[in-house]
C-alpha cells in the first residue's frame, strides 16, 4: 500500500503527539497526587483555595503573592507549582510536536507547509514566552 | 572684679562625654517634676481595660490555617507573675449590692498564679501586678480594680494590690495573623486590644529596675478560635468536595460530549462558571486546558485513521491560534460581568447552532484558489460506509475568517469551539463530516495551546482545578466512546441543547446580576 507524503508526516506527528501527551498527562497526574496528597509543601494551601478561587485573578495574585510570567519556575519545589508546571507541559505538547515534524515537513511537503508550521511555532513561542501575556 | 574667662574642656576632665557639647542632653527639671506626679496614684487605678476592636481577618487563611484552629494564645511579656486574690480568705467586707469585695488586710493577700482563662476571647482577663522594687513604690498601696471579662465584671473585686509599675500584656494573637489581616478582608471579627492606662512615664520609670525580674510567660486565655476567626473551618474543609465535584462533572461532560457530538469545552465553561464557586477567570483557564486535554488524547488515533488531516489543520489552526491568543488577552482585560454576559449570549447562540446544524455532503466540486495553493485536499476512506471520498475545500478564505472569529471567542471564553469548527469545516469548507470532526479536534489542540499559555502566564490557571477536570474528561470520553453505539444520540443531543440554554441563561443572569 502506497503511503502519501502527507501520511508520513501525519504519522510522525501522531507518534510524537501520543508520546509527549502521555508524558505530560502522566506528569500532571503524578504532580497532582503529590500536591493534593500533601506530599509536597504548597505555596497556596489547598485549605485556602475555597476563599481564593472565588476572586478575580488579579485579586488572587495580590493576596497570595503568586507570580506571573515564568516566575512560577522558581516555585517548582511547591506542590501546586509543580502541578502547574506539568499542566504547562500539556500546553507545550503541540509546540514539541511541531518542532519534531518541521524538518520532515520541509523535506516532504514543501516550503509553504513548513512556513505555516514555522509561523505556528513562533505564535506558540510568543504565547509561551509571556512577553505579551505577562503584562497585566 | 574683672572676669577672667578661661576655656574649660569638660570632656578632657571626663565631666561630659566627648563630642559636641552643644548636643549634650540634660534632664529637664519640669519633666522630672511631672514624672514624680505620675508615680502617685490619686484614684483607683484601672490598670488595663478591654477595648473591643474590629479587625479584618482572614489573611492567615493562606499560610496559617492551623493557627486558626488552634486555641488563641496570649503572650504575656515583661511580667514576673500575675497576681490574683484568694477572695474567700482575705475579703473582709462584702458589698452585696455592688458585689465588690474590699480587702483591708493587705499583708494577707495571697498571690496565686492567675490562669487567665475565659470561655471566649471576649472575656479577656487581666489581673496582673508585679512587684515593685522601688523605694517609693513601697509606700504606695493602691486599690486596683482587677479587670475581668464583661460577664464577670459584676463580681470584680476591688483589691489592694501592689501596683504594677511596668505591666505590659501583649495579647499577641499571632502577630502574623494581624499583620496579614489587612490583606485579606472577608469578614469582620472581634479582636482584643488591651491597653495599659498607666501613664507612659509611669511605666517607663519602673522599667529599668524591674526588667531583670521579668520573665516571659505564656497564658492560654482559653479563647475559642471560632469566636475570633470563625471564618476558617468549614470553608477550608470543603476544598476537596469541590474538586471531587469538578472531577465528576468533567467526567459526565466527557461522556455526554462524545455521545452528543459536541465539544466538551463548550459545556464545561458555562456549567462550571454558572454552578461552581470558581471565578470565571479560573474557569476559562481550566476550560481551555480541559478542551486541550481531550483533543490531545484523541489526536494520535484520529491522525493514524485519517479522520484528521494535518494539512488541513495547520493553516486553519494558525489563523485560529493568533486570534485565540488575542482573545485570551482581551478576555482577561475585560470586566468579568461583561465577559459573563457575553458568554451567556454566545452559549445560547451555540445551543441554537447545535440544534439547527445539519450535515452537508463532502465537497467534491472544484477547489478554490487558496485551497489549491495550500493543497487542502485529501482522500478519506470510510470503512463503515465502504466508500472512499476525495475531498477538497471550498470557500477557504471564509473558512480562515471563521476560524479566526471562533478562535477569538474561544480565547475570550475559554471554550473548546468544536461546536463551531465542525460546521465551518463541513458546511462552509465542504470537508467530509468525519474529517471535519477529527480535524476540528486537532485544530483545538493547537489553538487552545496558545490561549492556555496566556492564562498560565497571567496566573489564571489553578492546577488544583485543571488536573481533576483533565482526568474527568479523559475518563469520561473513553466511557462515552464505548457507550456511543448503545445510546440514543438524539436524546442526548436534546439534553445538551437544554443544558446549553440553561447554562447560557445562567451566565447572562450572573453577568447582569439578575441571577446571582
Amino acid at each position: 500500500m502506497a503511503v502519501s507524503r502527507e501520511q508520513v508526516v501525519q504519522e510522525l506527528y501522531a507518534r510524537w503527539l501520543g508520546a509527549v501527551a502521555l508524558i505530560a498527562f502522566s506528569a500532571a497526574l503524578l504532580a497532582f497526587i503529590l500536591y493534593a496528597g500533601g506530599f509536597l509543601p504548597t505555596f497556596v494551601p489547598l485549605e485556602a483555595l475555597p476563599a481564593l478561587w472565588r476572586l478575580p485573578v488579579g485579586e488572587y495574585l495580590a493576596r497570595t503573592g503568586a507570580p506571573v510570567g515564568w516566575g512560577w519556575l522558581r516555585l517548582l519545589s511547591y506542590g501546586d507549582y509543580l502541578s502547574l508546571g506539568c499542566v504547562a507541559l500539556v500546553a507545550a505538547v503541540t509546540l514539541v510536536c511541531y518542532l519534531a515534524v518541521l524538518p520532515m515537513l520541509l523535506k516532504l511537503e514543501g516550503r509553504l507547509q513548513a512556513a505555516l508550521v514555522a509561523a505556528q511555532i513562533i505564535v506558540l513561542l510568543i504565547a509561551a514566552s509571556g512577553a505579551l501575556a505577562a503584562a497585566p | 572684679m574683672p572676669e577672667n574667662e578661661i576655656e574649660v574642656d569638660l570632656a578632657a576632665s571626663r565631666l561630659v562625654a566627648p563630642g559636641n557639647v552643644g548636643d549634650l542632653q540634660m534632664a529637664d527639671a519640669r519633666e522630672q517634676a511631672f514624672d514624680r506626679i505620675g508615680e502617685i496614684a490619686f484614684h483607683h487605678l484601672h490598670v488595663e481595660q478591654i477595648v473591643l476592636k474590629t479587625r479584618i481577618s482572614g489573611a492567615d487563611f493562606v499560610q496559617h490555617l492551623h493557627r486558626l484552629r488552634a486555641r488563641a494564645q496570649e503572650a504575656v511579656r515583661h511580667r514576673m507573675h500575675a497576681e490574683g486574690l484568694d477572695e474567700n480568705a482575705h475579703s473582709l467586707l462584702i458589698e452585696a449590692l455592688r458585689r465588690v469585695r474590699k480587702v483591708r488586710d493587705i499583708s494577707g493577700v495571697q498571690r496565686r498564679r492567675f490562669g487567665a482563662r475565659g470561655d471566649h476571647t471576649g472575656h479577656q482577663v487581666k489581673a496582673g501586678a508585679s512587684r515593685r522594687t522601688r523605694i517609693l513604690d513601697r509606700a504606695l498601696e493602691v486599690l486596683a480594680k482587677a479587670l475581668l471579662a464583661s460577664r464577670q465584671a459584676g463580681g470584680a473585686p476591688l483589691v489592694p494590690l501592689r501596683l504594677a509599675r511596668r505591666h505590659v500584656v501583649q495579647h499577641d494573637l499571632d502577630p502574623g495573623f494581624a499583620r496579614r489581616a489587612r490583606h485579606f478582608g472577608r469578614r469582620e471579627v472581634v479582636g482584643i486590644l488591651v491597653l495599659d492606662r498607666a501613664e507612659p512615664s509611669l511605666a517607663r520609670s519602673g522599667e529599668a529596675l524591674q526588667k531583670s525580674h521579668f520573665g516571659k510567660e505564656g497564658r492560654d486565655v482559653g479563647g475559642k478560635s471560632e469566636h475570633r476567626v470563625s471564618i476558617a473551618p468549614k470553608m477550608a474543609e470543603t476544598w476537596w468536595v469541590w474538586l471531587v465535584a469538578l472531577f465528576a462533572i468533567s467526567f459526565v461532560i466527557g461522556v455526554v460530549a462524545v455521545v452528543a457530538g459536541v465539544g466538551g469545552g463548550v459545556l464545561f465553561v458555562p456549567i462550571v462558571s454558572g454552578f461552581f464557586p470558581f471565578h470565571l477567570d479560573f474557569v476559562r483557564g481550566v476550560g481551555l486546558v480541559f478542551a486541550l486535554a481531550g483533543t490531545l488524547a484523541a489526536g494520535p488515533s484520529l491522525l493514524r485513521n485519517r479522520l484528521a488531516s494535518l494539512r488541513l489543520a495547520v493553516p486553519l489552526a494558525l489563523s485560529g491560534s493568533i486570534a485565540s491568543f488575542a482573545g485570551a488577552l482581551a478576555g482577561l482585560a475585560l470586566p468579568t460581568e461583561v465577559v459573563q454576559t457575553a458568554l451567556g449570549a454566545t452559549v445560547l447562540a451555540i445551543g441554537l447552532v447545535v440544534w439547527r446544524t445539519g450535515e452537508a455532503g463532502a465537497g467534491t466540486g472544484e477547489a478554490d484558489a487558496l485551497g489549491t495553493i495550500l493543497r487542502l485536499r485529501g482522500r478519506f476512506e470510510d470503512p463503515a460506509a465502504g466508500v472512499a471520498v476525495d475531498w477538497r475545500t471550498r470557500r477557504t478564505l471564509t473558512g480562515f475568517a471563521s476560524f479566526a472569529a471562533i478562535g477569538f471567542l474561544g480565547g475570550v471564553f475559554g471554550l473548546g469551539a468544536g461546536f463551531a469548527n465542525v460546521p465551518v469545516l463541513n458546511l462552509v469548507m465542504s470537508a467530509p463530516l468525519k474529517v471535519a470532526v477529527g480535524t476540528s479536534g486537532l485544530i483545538i489542540s493547537i489553538v487552545n495551546s496558545s490561549a492556555a499559555w496566556v492564562y498560565i502566564q497571567r496566573g489564571a490557571l489553578l492546577p488544583a482545578l485543571a488536573v481533576p477536570a483533565i482526568l474527568g474528561v479523559m475518563l469520561g470520553s473513553r466511557l462515552g466512546a464505548s457507550v456511543l453505539a448503545r445510546t440514543p444520540a438524539f436524546v442526548v443531543r436534546r439534553v445538551v441543547i437544554a443544558v446549553l440554554l440553561v447554562a447560557g441563561a445562567r451566565a447572562i443572569g450572573r453577568g447582569t446580576g439578575l441571577w446571582p
